[in-house]
């Protein structure tokens, strides 16, 4: 029954290579954050394409992404995100385009060169691949020990798929705006107002320190005037943090599960995977939003997911 | 009972119970998280308590439910029966784990032995795990003097080490970056992915310390 799996050979991990899904529901009590993929539009799109279950994990790349080879099997894989990579099928070397189905079998290669003006990338594979469930998930949280980065000379295992008709998004679409929504944050009357005023007037630049645990600002000053220090308190990703120096850290998926800074306001679930794909040096402003509009834009961002499935169209 | 909540995100209500830390506070989150845990609701995604707030992560299309559970907390008399499980944590205060030993006597003017004496003769209370997988809270000595963190947090703090910071004190799950003193180092397995019950320790539970020589740990 061995013929059943195909095998992925790792030739170069990349700069920061996980197995990601939706990461873990109720464990943060314990002090485990909930993880998963960081760029959850991009990771969802790449199981849409594949008809895959929406839940199926995925690789993710950060910057400088893996090069795989098919040891054994046929697979097909979509990669989604704004990459730079290359297929070798059949000997023949070809670049890829994101957001489209392709099928690949023994011999073949993988070439994930690197993002584009993006940090995080992710490859989705037909029917995933075979990896250790832990609590539902089977994403890497790596400051948990909880699974491992993907590392050279591994093989990842997964089912073989027949194969089939290729498909892709109709319109590519590259995400421009530079405008994050954010909603009030439960520490804001430790800033002053002029402060706050500052906060939404001024453009932030994103520092090189990005991590999936958080993403450090800089070239606004925003100092709390009540006290650098909250009694700890559980914390969510997309809140906005600011300790003494006053460059706000923007919380990312890996976040710590609670914090004692004052949190001057969270960005809106529909904008995260935006201001996580920022790269190093990207100036962008915040824009206040009431919670009634985050709950509208969270459902249209639902709706734009549950789009792109009519957006498919055959290729070949 | 709690003071007040509001919704501070499209998916996130944080519950607060007063300013005042103390075990009283804690208790009434505590009391509320494990109320809403053995409920079992599928639409609560989190339910994170802290010293004096309790965070509570709902699925966006069940915000009425939340609310409702939320309004249940504050009109219902809740009394879950909180198990209170105690552990006695073997502890040694020896030179080579005490990391911050000089630094503390030099900088707080306090003799070693004395705050040995008080940790030791503390009933800890489990305010809350987190940060890192297991790390519990725990409070709170008696003593008359702050100690602060540490102006830069150490970059290998080892597993196991117990760090104190003020009246509260943690143990650290694994090696990590931190900024804890560090006063010794403990005998205890705070988070196992091994084990069907992640953590040893949860919030609510006592913890009293016994001191242990080096070969013990």
């Amino acid at each position: 029954m061995k013929n059943q799996f195909f095998e992925l050979k790792v030739l170069r991990e990349g700069f920061t290579t996980t197995i990601q899904d939706f990461g873990f529901k109720n464990l943060q009590h314990l002090g485990i954050t909930s993880g998963g993929a960081i760029d959850d539009f991009s990771y969802q799109l790449g199981n849409i394409i594949l008809s895959n279950k929406i839940t199926t994990p995925s690789i993710e790349f950060t910057k400088f992404g893996p090069k795989l080879l098919v040891k054994k099997g046929n697979l097909k894989i979509v990669i989604t995100g704004n990459v730079d990579f290359t297929l070798t099928i059949d000997n023949k070397i070809i670049q890829g385009s994101v957001n489209r189905s392709y099928n690949i079998t023994e011999g073949d290669l993988i070439d994930i060169r690197s993002t584009i003006d993006s940090n995080y990338g992710y490859l989705s594979i037909k029917n995933g691949l075979v990896s250790n469930l832990f609590k539902g998930s089977f994403s890497t949280l790596t400051n948990s020990k909880i699974g491992n980065k993907i590392t050279i000379n591994q093989i990842l295992k997964g089912h073989i798929s027949k194969k089939t008709l290729n498909y892709k998004i109709k319109d590519n679409f590259v995400e421009n705006e530079k405008i994050i929504r954010v909603v009030k944050g439960p520490q804001m009357n430790y800033f002053k107002i002029k402060d706050i005023k500052k906060f939404y007037s001024n453009s932030f630049t994103i520092t090189n320190k990005i991590n999936r645990i958080g993403v450090r600002l800089t070239n606004n000053i925003i100092k709390p005037f009540k006290s650098f220090n909250i009694d700890s308190e559980g914390i969510t990703k997309g809140t906005i943090q600011v300790p003494g120096d006053g460059n706000p850290i923007i919380l990312a998926s890996d976040h710590p599960t609670i914090g004692g800074y004052p949190k001057i306001a969270t960005v809106i679930v529909a904008d995260y995977y935006k201001i996580v794909q920022y790269p190093e040096n990207t100036s962008f402003y915040f824009k206040e939003v009431s919670i009634d509009e985050a709950e509208i834009l969270l459902n249209k961002y639902n709706n734009k997911l549950i789009n792109m499935k009519k957006q498919l169209i055959k290729v070949d | 009972m709690f003071k007040s909540f509001s919704q501070i995100s499209e998916q996130a209500f944080l519950i607060d119970y007063g300013s005042l830390i103390n075990k009283e506070t804690n208790n009434n989150v505590i009391n509320h998280f494990k109320y809403i845990q053995n409920l079992n609701y599928k639409f609560i995604l989190n339910i994170v308590p802290s010293f004096n707030k309790l965070l509570i992560l709902f699925d966006i299309q069940y915000k009425k439910d939340t609310l409702n559970l939320i309004n249940q907390l504050k009109s219902k008399k809740i009394n879950c029966v909180v198990k209170k499980k105690k552990h006695l944590i073997k502890i040694c205060y020896d030179e080579e784990f005490a990391l911050d030993k000089n630094y503390i006597e030099q900088n707080f003017n306090l003799n070693f032995e004395t705050l040995i004496n008080i940790h030791l003769n503390t009933n800890f209370h489990v305010y809350m795990l987190g940060f890192l997988p297991g790390l519990p809270f725990l409070g709170t000595m008696k003593l008359n003097f702050s100690i602060p963190r540490k102006n830069s947090p150490r970059i290998k703090v080892p597993g196991s080490s117990v760090g104190i910071v003020n009246n509260l004190c943690v143990i650290y799950p694994f090696d990590t970056p931190g900024g804890w003193n560090i006063i010794g180092k403990a005998k205890v397995d705070l988070f196992n992915i091994n084990k069907t019950k992640l953590c040893a320790i949860t919030p609510g539970d006592q913890i009293t310390f016994k001191r242990v020589t080096k070969t013990e740990i």
